[in-house]
């Protein structure tokens, strides 16, 4: 488990100063099965002496915005069409549940700590996918971490919500601290 | 978002604030949640150590400017974990007339000098830091190039890998043989090691054998004396030793002998003792030292061939 003191980051207890690398596309391998080119992947960053890969749980929105070199490969994780309606799944995906079951056991395999970025796209989406029903995704799948966590008391992940929250996001600050109209216009 | 759903053994309850009772926030409880800022040197939401807040100070650090020497310029909290989670992206130098397509001038640097900077001033200030560059980012083992010039770098000032653990050493081979006794029941008991004769070199201290057998004799036995030998069949100039001793005991048989000429020596020796064990461990060693010009030695200079008994008298 990865946890914090005052000052720290421990890694199953042991204190632990991150030395992290963007690994954007890694969800990518879990999504299609690669099991193999995941693990090729932290082996060659753990001989770097790499101890944490930061990595997006969803990329859909990336297509319009060919961000980085290359179109988003990571499809399907969210029932986009209902997100896009304003609907709320009540539950990750089968696919999803899938990715996340093989990262926190790769986590608890390797000793690869992850930081796991929950919407990483969702805000490009156009039209807007409502801020609320951003964060009843972040909402749906820390639970369903909760639960793989128990299972995989070892793993070591961290969760990153609301990524690039004032670069980005529309109606973040305006959802905590109140502007009645963009908040309205956007949920 | 958060904190306003509390959790404890199923239930759920909905608050702005903490209801007590031991309720957690909901979501993730006790485990590390974090929002990553973008573009800023500072935050503008809550993080503390509070469980209500997120357990980080996690920022995007601007790239524009002197964005390399950001530490010198930022609030580092002495009571919360600070962490660069994206800042400015290394691309490759050789990269970059097809990087100066694809990215703003401000987002991307080739700069190694100052992109090493940037980590080292940071991860010095005990803050924490993901490497945020154009292989990781495309998240490809298969890159162009096996390892980019920041990853290079890495190698270069990372620690060396730890040295692979010693093989473990070769499983102890022996065999027990308790003779029928007498008619006073005295026995006799001979420990043969298997592993013997076998060649030993010599001109290194690498090249010195030292081995242990752990012996369980079957049941306990009153040991009056004990013995060894050592027999050279052929070889150089060496010393070669046999120990014998109760496991948890008594014992303390030595035996250490040094052959400096080609003549014949006392194969065999015994001596009187008096205790009782089951347990027996025999441990023997062998170091050629020096040549033997008379010596008949087929495996080639500094070689040898010893071999080893060892033997228990019971009564």
């Amino acid at each position: 488990m990865l946890t914090t003191d005052v000052k720290n980051v421990l890694f199953n207890g042991v204190v632990t100063p991150i030395l992290g690398r963007s690994s954007f596309k890694f969800m990518a391998h879990l999504r299609y099965g690669n099991l193999d080119g995941a693990k090729n992947w932290i082996e060659h960053n753990q001989k770097l002496g790499v101890n944490l890969l930061r990595v997006f749980g969803e990329t859909q929105y990336w297509e319009g915005h060919p961000m980085f070199g290359s179109p988003p490969i990571l499809s399907d994780v969210w029932d986009y069409g209902a997100l896009e309606n304003g609907h709320r799944p009540t539950e990750v995906t089968g696919l999803n549940a899938r990715m996340l079951r093989d990262l926190f056991s790769l986590s608890a395999q390797t000793g690869m700590a992850f930081e796991y970025v929950v919407d990483a796209t969702m805000k490009h989406a156009d039209p807007p996918i409502p801020w609320g029903t951003i964060g009843h995704c972040v909402r749906q799948t820390l639970s369903f971490m909760r639960k793989l966590q128990q299972e995989f008391p070892k793993a070591l992940i961290m969760v990153s919500t609301h990524n690039e929250w004032d670069a980005h996001s529309r109606g973040a600050w305006e959802a905590d601290y109140g502007d009645a109209d963009r908040t309205k216009a956007l949920n | 978002m958060r904190a306003r759903r509390w959790w404890k053994d199923g239930n759920t309850v909905i608050s702005y604030g903490d209801p007590g009772g031991g309720f957690e926030p909901e979501q993730w409880p006790g485990v590390t949640l974090i929002v990553d800022h973008g573009g800023r040197n500072d935050i503008e939401y809550r993080a503390s150590t509070s469980p209500h807040d997120y357990d980080m100070k996690t920022l995007h650090p601007r790239r524009d400017g002197n964005w390399w020497t950001v530490v010198e310029r930022i609030d580092i909290d002495p009571f919360i974990p600070t962490y660069f989670s994206e800042s400015k992206l290394w691309v490759d130098p050789e990269d970059n007339a097809r990087a100066s397509e694809w990215y703003s001038p401000n987002s991307y640097t080739t700069s190694l000098a100052n992109y090493e900077y940037f980590i080292e001033s940071a991860m010095e200030a005990g803050i924490h830091f993901t490497i945020h560059d154009e292989k990781g980012m495309q998240t490809d083992s298969g890159w162009p190039r096996p390892l980019t010039k920041l990853e290079e770098m890495l190698i270069g000032t990372s620690p060396p890998p730890p040295p692979p653990p010693p093989p473990p050493p070769p499983a102890a081979n022996f065999k027990v043989n308790v003779s029928g006794g007498d008619p006073k029941g005295r026995r006799s008991i001979n420990i043969e090691l298997l592993d013997w004769p076998r060649v030993v070199k010599g001109g290194s201290e690498d090249f010195v054998v030292k081995q242990s057998y752990e012996v369980d004799l079957g049941k306990e036995y009153n040991v009056y004396a004990m013995g060894s030998f050592i027999g050279l069949d052929r070889g150089d100039i060496g010393e070669f030793d046999v120990e014998i001793d109760a496991k948890d005991g008594p014992g303390g048989y030595q035996r250490s002998l040094h052959k400096e000429e080609s003549g014949i020596f006392d194969s065999f020796h015994m001596d009187y003792y008096a205790f009782t064990a089951r347990y027996i461990v025999v441990h023997v060693s062998a170091r050629v030292t020096a040549e033997n010009v008379y010596a008949n030695r087929p495996e080639g200079k500094l070689t040898a061939r010893p071999h080893f008994g060892a033997y228990l008298f019971t009564k």
